[in-house]
């Protein structure tokens, strides 16, 4: 209870981002309900009277199917919608709405449009006349979702439920007849949970000053502390930037930028992660647009089943790209299942260049003069139009087409299927035409757009879609005790609760308790006397039961390079970003929002290049971000986008992203070599050494190397090392495994 | 321990042993007539209508005019006066098609043989070759990759190449720096071993030991004889005066240095070969460093008595197309291009395949990219169609079913 507020302070003071996605049930329902439901709503609370114009809009469904006149609005284009077009005409016009009361504010048209532009998402919305306040709608859903005896409904208290995590676990252990494994002292709690929590080891100072402290609830103070730290920002976008893929994508998208800052927000907001997973499939509209990131996730992939297949492993945790192709092998999934899936999200597409219409209209000309004339500037026009015009299309059409091979007895090459889901139950979908009729149609047809893909995000980050939580579950103990707990990080399957059924139970209603708070889930465990305990050092053959304490392992890439800043100054974290920062493409995106037709041109001619072009933006952008330090003191998290590859951190394994889960802990020659021979430089005016050069004499120096780079006190046996040169011990502290790893 | 097995106990990443699958090799019937490969990639997309695919229409040519070759009846462009006197070694494939058109799929599916997909990333022909023919015998990486990486796909990072940035350098850091003496540096590694032996006893894991062996495989890599290979100053001054200064150039005598070593799979990337503008007046540089590259190293490989040995493959992920766009460039060109093989057997001295006069298509014997694969798989020894699962238990054939074509042989 007491971290919940210190959260919900410590995300108020942080400065908000030029541009927040907005929550309809929040921001735009009570406009709705307040200046349009009097006329546009429900006919029965009305007397039987038919709404204005045939126009309801008390339902997400009822607004995209609109009214007489045609739809009320075009997701992603509040010009062309009607709604807009009426709330902006003058006070004096006939047709201005609302035709009855106070016309709309410019606060309100504004966030109305916004609303629009951003895809006209109605989030949790299923209809209904009044706007009750955000939180108790999600209580009300969550509580009424059958989830049996488990489902957490009041205020979460972490320190109840980190209890019940350590009785489960007792009493399994005792039922087991095995000893719990030993709790370890300050030393090895400290370095653990700066590692885990904020992604480096402690800095000594850090270290001394915790373990001076002589308060009984010290451990859990610092859990807290370092969840609300910027170093926990820094870590855990590290570990979303894997899972989701955070990665330009050949010459054409430079989106990575936009997208990174997209996760790096969440993050820092402590955004639900049932929200932010909802956010990413149903993200549509303009790649490099600010606060639009989300759209990364789809961009990222040019093949749409695929990326249907990377969407279920990444939220749900399960494999099922086998059959995209044929049946799976050796689980329930045929590939008609997985073509009904991938009906939500048929026809969302990236594209890159303006639309058709438009480049008709107004760029072909010049585009062709330009080609004529220059390369350079020819590729100039074509980028800074991609640039403003790059954007995911289509939010799904609720039916698919088997491919053209399509080889067993139940359906036919092409044949229509309508959406449907893996298991669990069908959203009702809003179809605009029927599966036979479609089925005459030609077969590159897959029918108009019914906003489908909503519902497979609502499907799959629903309270009641048990694989979600299950998924995170797994993914977030692994990450944190080293060993999944459920299954294979991509491999779960609808019915395994792995080999502590009532631990997966458990901590699945936590998450879901805590409305997908992850970090209030991270201080559940990271109190737990199973995180405190001293680490298993898995042999060849695992024991049956190992669950009582976390797994040693090597430091990830990140962790690993972040650790000698740590080393290097008292500040670690002073760098990592507060707020938005801005790059050549998303800098772009904003002045082009005021260029017209000629302004390309222009700026085209003032080239030459792409390069050219991509520099100068990124120089403007630099500017706008103003200082961001020294890098040398960067954390691995800033770099990675346009300032290049960290070239250390990849070569410790740091994850090419191209697949999901694919950093690398194994050792191989380059990296070992690097360790050994290369410049493993701390300055000599660097914090370890400024604080040994400052100690009396050789045994306290000692002991400040060793609590530097170990985390600890040298053991009576080390004594006889101290007679070795600094540097020479240095050297070796930093290649031993004891460093490498986290016990 | 002799010092050729180190580097398969130890070295490989400190890994378990590499496991050799009996079903790579091929029947006794045939027997490998290559024992290595260099790989010469030309990043970019080769332009054949300006190198070794003139026979087409003229206007097909752009500026590039036709000289003669040593071989009567095969002709090349201008830009390769030195390859020109050194077609007799060289068999031509002028009907190479892929299915890709941009850069990144092109090349990897050159380099796989498989298109790019975001669910699995599938090895290289190198770490494929590194898999099969790695043996107790190799003092060396058998796939070595010198100016970029070469991947492993899903097989364990053991397979990847040892890259190698820089071909006058050598491997990165394999030095240690020149002011740490021998005794210093054995004292650092005492400790070392000291602190990890503590460790051990407490924490031993599978992860723990194979860095143990992997420094151990490292220190025995930097201290092994076969490490000369990488310094190209103790080449024979008759050797090294084939060739010229420019990277590339040091980068092929590097490689043959390294198949001379016994390494199974050289990769030497050129890039810059993307001339959608100006490509006459940027092309002749590098079309000069491959001359000068590649006719230095079939020297000498001659020389050395290794070009029977060794397959020397030119590929390019797709080609340019026959005409010249109104930016005097050229565009991608998937659907015919032109990729060299040498040595190791070949028909040297011919010309395989053909595109349509008016450079459009591949015409006569397309040879597709997964035979193309295939074919230099089967001249190692290796089986084209050997299979191995991804971790998800996907299975994956090496040459995505593509099949050998055994008549470039002769």
């Amino acid at each position: 209870m007491m971290l919940l507020s210190l959260l919900a302070t410590s995300t108020s003071a942080q400065e908000m981002p030029a541009v927040n996605a907005l929550n309809f049930k929040k921001d735009i329902l009570p406009i709705f309900a307040d200046s349009c439901f009097g006329c546009h709503g429900d006919p029965a609370r009305r007397k039987g009277k038919e709404p204005g114009g045939g126009l309801r809009l008390d339902s997400p469904e009822s607004i995209s199917h609109g009214g007489d006149a045609g739809p009320a609005i075009v997701a992603g284009k509040p010009d062309d919608s009607l709604l807009y077009q009426l709330i902006t005409l003058p006070e004096d016009d006939d047709e201005v709405m609302p035709a009855k009361g106070d016309l709309l504010t410019r606060d309100q048209i504004a966030l109305v449009r916004k609303w629009i532009e951003g895809g006209a998402d109605f989030g949790t919305w299923k209809g209904g006349g009044n706007a009750p306040s955000i939180d108790k709608v999600t209580e009300m859903e969550i509580s009424q979702a059958p989830e049996g005896d488990e489902m957490v409904t009041g205020p979460v208290a972490p320190d109840a439920l980190t209890r019940e995590i350590d009785q489960l676990v007792a009493d399994e252990l005792n039922r087991l007849g095995q000893t719990p494994r030993p709790e370890i002292d300050d030393y090895t709690f400290c370095r653990r949970i700066y590692i885990d929590a904020i992604g480096r080891i402690p800095t000594i100072d850090e270290l001394d000053r915790f373990i001076e402290d002589d308060q009984t609830d010290k451990r859990a103070r610092l859990i807290d502390k370092l969840l609300n730290s910027k170093g926990y920002n820094s870590h855990w976008y590290n570990y979303w930037a894997d899972l989701l893929r955070v990665k330009n994508v050949g010459d054409e998208l430079h989106h990575a930028g936009n997208f990174s800052e997209w996760i790096k927000d969440a993050v820092r907001r402590n955004k639900p992660y049932d929200q932010m997973a909802h956010e990413l499939v149903n993200a549509s509209g303009e790649l490099y647009k600010p606060g639009n990131g989300a759209t990364g996730f789809y961009a990222r992939e040019k093949m749409p089943l695929d990326h249907l297949a990377n969407s279920v492993k990444t939220f749900m945790g399960m494999s099922i790209e086998c059959a995209q192709c044929h049946d799976h092998p050796y689980e329930d999934w045929t590939q008609q299942d997985f073509y009904k899936l991938a009906a939500f999200s048929s026809r969302t597409h990236l594209r890159v260049d303006p639309l058709p219409a438009d480049e008709k209209k107004f760029y072909a000309k010049d585009r062709s003069i330009l080609k004529q004339k220059s390369f350079d500037e020819w590729i100039v026009y074509r980028e800074s139009l991609r640039v403003k015009h790059a954007a995911i299309y289509g939010n799904g059409t609720g039916f698919m087409r088997l491919p053209h091979d399509y080889q067993y007895d139940d359906g036919k090459p092409h044949e229509v299927l309508a959406a449907d889901v893996l298991f669990g139950n069908l959203p009702e979908l809003n179809y605009r035409i029927t599966k036979e009729k479609l089925e005459k149609l030609p077969k590159r047809n897959f029918g108009p757009e019914i906003n489908s893909r909503k519902s497979l995000a609502d499907w799959m980050t629903s309270a009641r879609n048990p694989m979600f939580a299950k998924a995170t579950v797994n993914r977030l103990w692994h990450r944190i005790m080293g060993t999944e707990l459920v299954g294979q990080l991509g491999g779960l399957t609808l019915e395994g609760m792995g080999n502590h059924p009532a631990l997966t139970e458990k901590l699945m209603a936590c998450l879901k308790g805590s409305k997908y708070d992850t970090k209030i889930f991270l201080k559940i465990i990271f109190n737990s006397r199973i995180y405190q305990s001293k680490a298993l050092a898995l042999t060849a053959s695992p024991p049956a039961y190992f669950l009582d304490g976390p797994v040693v392992r090597r430091l990830s890439s990140e962790v690993l390079v972040d650790s000698f800043l740590s080393l290097k100054t008292e500040t670690p974290d002073k760098f990592v970003a507060t707020e938005f920062r801005w790059d050549g493409f998303t800098n772009f995106y904003e002045k082009s929002q005021k260029m017209n037709v000629q302004d390309f041109v222009r700026y085209s001619i003032k080239g030459p290049g792409r390069g050219k072009f991509q520099q100068r933006e990124e120089r403007e952008a630099a500017q706008r971000n103003g200082d961001m330090g020294p890098r040398e003191l960067w954390r691995v998290s800033t770099f990675g986008r346009d300032y290049g590859q960290h070239r250390v951190a990849m070569l410790m394994g740091k994850s090419n992203r191209e697949l999901i889960d694919s950093a690398n802990l194994e050792p191989d020659i380059p990296q070992v070599l690097f360790m050994m021979n290369g410049p493993l430089t701390i300055p000599k005016d660097g914090l370890i050494y400024r604080k040994m050069n400052s100690a009396g004499n050789r045994e306290e120096k000692m002991a400040i190397l060793w609590k530097s780079v170990l985390g600890r006190l040298p053991k009576k046996s080390e004594k006889a090392l101290f007679k070795h040169e600094l540097d020479d011990l240095m050297w070796a502290l930093l290649n031993s495994n004891e460093f490498r790893f986290i016990r | 321990m002799k010092r050729r097995e180190f580097i398969y106990n130890v070295g490989m990443a400190g890994m378990s042993l590499p496991f050799l699958n009996p079903a790579a090799a091929v029947g006794s019937s045939n027997v490998p007539k290559a024992k290595s490969v260099i790989y010469i990639f030309l990043s970019g997309g080769l332009s054949q209508y300006d190198s070794f695919n003139v026979e087409v229409d003229k206007n097909v040519l752009g500026k590039s005019t036709i000289i003669n070759s040593n071989v009567a009846g095969i002709r090349v462009s201008n830009y390769y006066p030195s390859l020109a006197k050194q077609m007799d070694k060289i068999l031509v494939l002028n009907s190479m098609k892929t299915n890709q058109g941009a850069h990144p799929a092109g090349i990897y599916k050159m380099l796989t043989g498989y298109n790019p997909r975001s669910t699995v990333t599938h090895p290289e022909l190198g770490a494929w070759v590194n898999k099969c023919l790695t043996s107790e015998q190799d003092s060396l990486p058998n796939f070595i990759s010198i100016g970029s990486r070469g991947g492993a796909g899903f097989f364990p990072g053991q397979w990847a190449a040892l890259p190698v940035k820089d071909p006058n350098k050598g491997i990165d850091f394999i030095r240690r720096s020149d002011s740490i003496g021998n005794d210093t540096f054995a004292e650092r590694l005492d400790i070392l071993s000291s602190l990890n032996r503590d460790f051990e006893t407490d924490y031993s894991t599978k992860e723990t030991r194979s860095y143990i062996n992997t420094y151990a495989g490292s220190l025995k890599f930097m201290n092994s004889k076969d490490i000369d290979a990488f310094e190209l100053k103790k080449e024979h001054p008759k050797i090294v005066g084939l060739y010229d200064k420019n990277s590339f150039s040091r980068s092929c005598l590097l490689a043959g240095r390294l198949v001379e070593r016994g390494v199974r799979f050289v990769k030497v990337e050129l890039g810059g070969w993307d001339y959608h503008d100006g490509i006459y007046d940027k092309m002749p540089a590098n079309a000069n460093k491959l001359d000068k590259g590649l006719s230095s190293l079939l020297t000498h490989l001659s020389q050395k008595g290794l070009l029977e040995s060794t397959l020397v493959v030119v590929s390019t992920e797709f080609g340019r197309k026959p005409d010249v766009n109104p930016n005097k460039g050229r565009d991608h060109h998937p659907n015919g291009f032109t990729c060299l093989m040498a040595g190791a057997g070949l028909k040297a001295g011919e010309v395989y395949g053909t595109t349509t006069t008016d450079g459009k298509e591949a015409a006569e014997d397309i040879l597709e990219v997964n035979d193309f694969n295939a074919t230099i798989a089967w001249r190692l020894g290796i089986e084209p169609g050997i299979e191995e699962k991804s971790p998800s238990g996907r299975p994956f054939d090496l040459a995505n079913k593509g099949e050998a074509r055994q008549e470039l042989f002769g």
